[in-house]
């Protein structure tokens, strides 16, 4: 039996990515899974959802770049896992 | 959605899509109505098909979870159509719910992987979101 929801979003799960971006001259880094691939052709374009309200929001329109990182579940948190993420802005 | 489509011409006519969820067991008729193109073959009996609130978006029965949309904009790139849609109308088997919430071991979803050119199947649940993090912050 179909029960109906009141259109509520279902698209998930999603991989969970980390996005890098500079805010204010410093790497700053933010969970991320509200994304999507746009296409398989070059150039070749994802997305990203990304509340407004978010500091990482106004580095990316101004440098114009962020960085998508693929984390592991090993990444699940160690204080040293946190320092080996590498920014790959340029 | 790649321009070249047959789709794409039927969401921009009638604003609407809608966006099902198949199983596991669904594996080859999934892989089907990737494979050949509705301009050459009718697929519109591969599936049961129902309608909610929108007559331009056909649900899959058989699918547990299905999404009906309108469609809000379309993004042009140089070879794909982005769609966004606003979802209107969603569907849930009752099989796939746990005290009326998804449960991904129930609805066994089919994972698209581009580098293996494999489905994969979903694995366990591992951490609490918005959870476990909480033993990084500093004080």
């Amino acid at each position: 039996m179909k029960k109906s929801l009141d259109g509520i979003n279902l698209l998930y799960p999603t991989p969970t990515t980390i996005v890098g971006a500079l805010v204010e001259g410093r790497p700053n880094f933010i969970t991320i899974a509200h994304i999507g691939i746009v296409n398989h052709a070059k150039p070749f374009l994802l997305s990203l959802s990304m509340g407004k309200s978010h500091y990482t929001n106004a580095g990316i329109k101004k440098n114009k770049a962020f960085s998508v990182n693929i984390p592991s579940e090993d990444l699940l948190p160690s204080p040293i896992s946190v320092l080996s993420i590498t920014p790959n802005l340029f | 959605m790649g321009k070249s489509h047959y789709t794409n011409a039927g969401i921009k006519k009638n604003k609407a899509f809608s966006v099902n969820i198949p199983s596991e067991d669904l594996v080859v008729a999934t892989d089907y109505v990737g494979l050949v193109s509705g301009k050459k073959t009718d697929k519109s009996d591969v599936f049961e098909i129902f309608y909610g609130k929108l007559p331009s978006a056909p649900l899959i029965n058989e699918c547990p979870i299905n999404m009906a949309c309108r469609l809000y904009d379309v993004y042009d790139t140089p070879t794909h159509d982005l769609f966004i849609g606003e979802i209107v109308e969603t569907y849930a088997d009752e099989s796939v719910l746990n005290d009326g919430k998804v449960d991904l071991a129930q609805v066994k979803p089919l994972l698209f992987d581009m580098s293996s050119i494999k489905y994969w199947s979903i694995g366990k649940p591992i951490a609490a979101c918005w959870n476990i993090g909480k033993q990084l912050k500093k004080k």
